[in-house]
């Protein structure tokens, strides 16, 4: 398995690498939605050196399609190692004019399931980022049923939402205000709370609590998962180097370790950044029986 | 002949689809039992589904089968079956945003269309020649788009191109939210949304005041002419659960508006008509939102916003006796002697008269009518038709849009 890390900023790529970061993944200025940003030109300075993967997910106008076309082909001539897409002009470009370029589909929410998988391997895409909001049952049985090669996100914050609305600034121009910082945190009745930025493309939501893939590592390097992401923003650099050295145990001895051994392990992430496990062990539902609390508030 | 623009009503169970229909729109669309994105809706059975069919062919109009939810590997045991006993009961097109399915349906069902649902996001052109290579035969546009972008995609295309125009909007790109999942364990992908996004949230910052992250509904009555003259070939109204009267009033008056259009009497004076009409059936502020300008502030709902309960719904028209000119109705909401009120139809009349005496079912006079299903009886002059409502008459100088 490869350790795929999105970090803050660029500079910590080499602690990063040295402590077992495969590869990085950054988002191209102005075409990407939550990560990094860094320009063509530093795309093109860092491949010399370090494995990376750039991300054009954000949603495409008719506008940036002609510069998005550039953009494709000048990235197809850097040693990377792909581009993770979400709109599918991205995915028509690169077949249209045969791009030499090695694409991940990125549909944020909407890995789930092997057929649409082998739909868009198919179609010549080789790697998928799975949902966040998939069971690690999911995730194990596509894995049996698809020959795309599987990315799932292990540890950081998830994407919980993103529009195209400025949600932010669009608060503070109604009560008169200034806003102050770039991160804010929103909570409701609910105990769990969400974290709301803003970039060029709209807005993002993120969920309040740290995932700790910690777990599910162990399950995802015994089925063979080709890759795990961890995305090291909103946290200190030293938890994020933290996590990976003890990432970088468990991948050298996942396969000998005992129980009790790995159960010491799990304890010593869940010390530096809790015990939350997103979907992996939650199934989502979507038919609500009447009476439900939730329909109650809602309906 | 000349192709018109299609109206395209939601209908969330079968009675709302004869609504729909009746009211002048020209397709309508349904969640099954399975793989819809209203899973809390009622939704329609196979045997409803056939019946829904046959009674929209009988009048020469057509239905649409949402199966547009983000597919989990414990949906597709079954799904092949599924879309085939849709197809045998007379579906027409099928809405779809998970790609696997497409080919299948293009290759086994033959005549039946595909139609990629906004839940896909197609936002640009190149997208929309992606999926037209699919083999899609019509594409549902994101609703954060501006007239020239939507114009540009049907010129450069070719591709049919269906827009929303009316109803509720997602404050996220569609598909791009799970704010459900999170918060309340439900898969808004698969369609379980429990509308987080209208919920009021604290956040850090010095300011006390409710962050909401809501938006206004849609109305884009004013532009119906230019979608026209763009070449767009369907205009959706969202709402597949909201009830007899919305859909009657909002297809009647969207319906009048494009037949104006192509009668060519389409005046300032009666859209100005029309849209009173649709301001007084809306719950909420309405926008045009991106259609027109970049969405801001002022397009969303803040702390304090109202939606209002409307009681302007009196009552649905059972029966009419030509030979006594009586009408036969069904209460809904509290009337008396005295009020001013009309009665519209699905063929597109608008009767207004003033309550005289309000009857019972035998006949015996009542001082007012104020218990909802109470069957009662009106004189009236005008003939109706069955399905008709009366509601409280839209005065032009009480209610500006």
């Amino acid at each position: 398995m490869k350790y795929l890390v999105i970090p803050e900023e660029k500079i910590e790529l080499e602690r990063y690498q040295e402590k077992g970061a495969d590869s990085f993944i950054f988002g191209l200025e102005n075409y990407s939605v939550n990560y990094p940003e860094i320009s063509l030109k530093e795309i093109e300075e860092l491949s010399k050196k370090h494995s990376l993967w750039i991300a054009l997910n954000k949603n495409i106008r008719n506008e940036e399609l002609d510069n998005l076309e550039m953009i494709l082909e000048e990235l197809s001539s850097f040693p990377i190692e792909g581009v993770l897409f979400y709109d599918l002009s991205v995915l028509s470009i690169v077949q249209r004019k045969k791009l030499s370029l090695s694409l991940v589909w990125h549909q944020t929410h909407m890995v789930t399931n092997y057929q649409t998988c082998n739909y868009y391997f198919d179609k010549g895409v080789s790697y998928g980022i799975v949902s966040n909001e998939i069971t690690l049952e999911e995730i194990l049985e596509m894995k049996k049923h698809t020959k795309m090669k599987l990315m799932v996100q292990v540890f950081g914050y998830p994407v919980v939402s993103h529009s195209r609305r400025n949600l932010v600034t669009n608060y503070f121009k109604d009560i008169k205000k200034e806003s102050e910082k770039d991160l804010y945190t929103l909570t409701e009745k609910n105990p769990d709370s969400l974290l709301i930025k803003e970039s060029h493309a709209g807005t993002t939501i993120l969920f309040g609590k740290p995932m700790n893939g910690t777990r599910v590592l162990y399950d995802l390097l015994e089925q063979g998962i080709e890759y795990a992401i961890l995305d090291m923003r909103n946290l200190k650099e030293e938890i994020g180097i933290q996590i990976l050295e003890i990432y970088q145990t468990i991948r050298k001895t996942f396969s000998t370790s005992s129980r009790e051994e790995k159960e010491q392990i799990i304890n010593q992430t869940v010390e530096l950044v809790g015990d939350y496990t997103n979907f992996f062990y939650k199934k989502t539902i979507y038919k609500v029986k009447r009476g439900d609390s939730n329909e109650k508030r809602n309906n | 002949m000349e192709k018109r623009i299609e109206l395209l009503s939601p209908a969330g169970d079968l009675g709302r689809l004869k609504i729909a229909l009746l009211y002048g729109a020209d397709a309508v669309y349904i969640g099954g039992q399975e793989y819809s994105l209203r899973a809390n809706a009622t939704n329609f059975s196979l045997e409803e589904m056939k019946e829904a069919c046959d009674f929209a062919h009988k009048l020469g109009k057509k239905v649409y089968l949402t199966t547009n939810i983000v597919f989990h590997n414990e949906d597709l045991e079954g799904v092949y079956d599924y879309l085939k006993s849709a197809y045998e009961a007379g579906i027409d097109a099928f809405i779809v945003s998970d790609p696997f399915i497409i080919r299948y349906i293009k290759e086994h069902f033959k005549g039946a269309e595909v139609h990629v649902s906004t839940q896909a996001s197609t936002t640009n052109l190149e997208a929309v020649r992606y999926w037209k290579q699919e083999g899609v035969d019509r594409v549902v546009l994101a609703r954060e788009l501006s007239i020239p972008e939507i114009s540009e995609m049907i010129k450069e295309t070719g591709v049919d191109i269906e827009i929303f125009i009316h109803g509720a909007m997602c404050t996220f790109y569609s598909g791009r939210c799970t704010l459900s999942n999170y918060l309340t364990n439900r898969d808004s992908n698969r369609g379980g949304c429990s509308q987080v996004c209208r919920f009021a949230f604290d956040i850090d910052s010095e300011d006390d005041k409710k962050f909401t992250m809501a938006t206004k509904d849609l109305n884009m009555a004013d532009y119906i002419s230019q979608f026209i003259e763009i070449g767009v070939r369907s205009l959706k109204v969202e709402g597949r659960m909201r009830s007899h009267y919305y859909l009657a009033t909002v297809l009647s008056s969207y319906r009048k508006i494009i037949d104006a259009y192509y009668e060519e009497t389409l005046t300032e004076e009666f859209l100005k008509r029309q849209k009173q009409i649709l301001s007084r059936v809306a719950n909420r502020e309405t926008s045009t939102h991106y259609f027109t300008h970049e969405a801001d502030h002022t397009d969303q709902y803040y702390t304090g916003r109202q939606e209002l309960s409307n009681q302007d719904f009196l009552a649905v028209v059972i029966d009419y006796d030509k030979e006594q000119r009586i009408v036969t109705i069904s209460e809904r909401n509290y009337f008396e002697p005295g009020m001013e009120v009309e009665i519209f139809t699905p063929s597109g009349k608008t009767i207004a008269f003033t309550i005289d005496k309000i009857y019972n079912e035998n006949m015996e006079e009542l001082e007012k009518a104020c218990h909802p299903e109470e069957i009662l009886k009106l004189k009236l002059s005008e003939e109706v038709e069955k399905d008709s409502m009366m509601r409280i008459k839209v005065k032009e100088e009480l209610y500006e849009p």
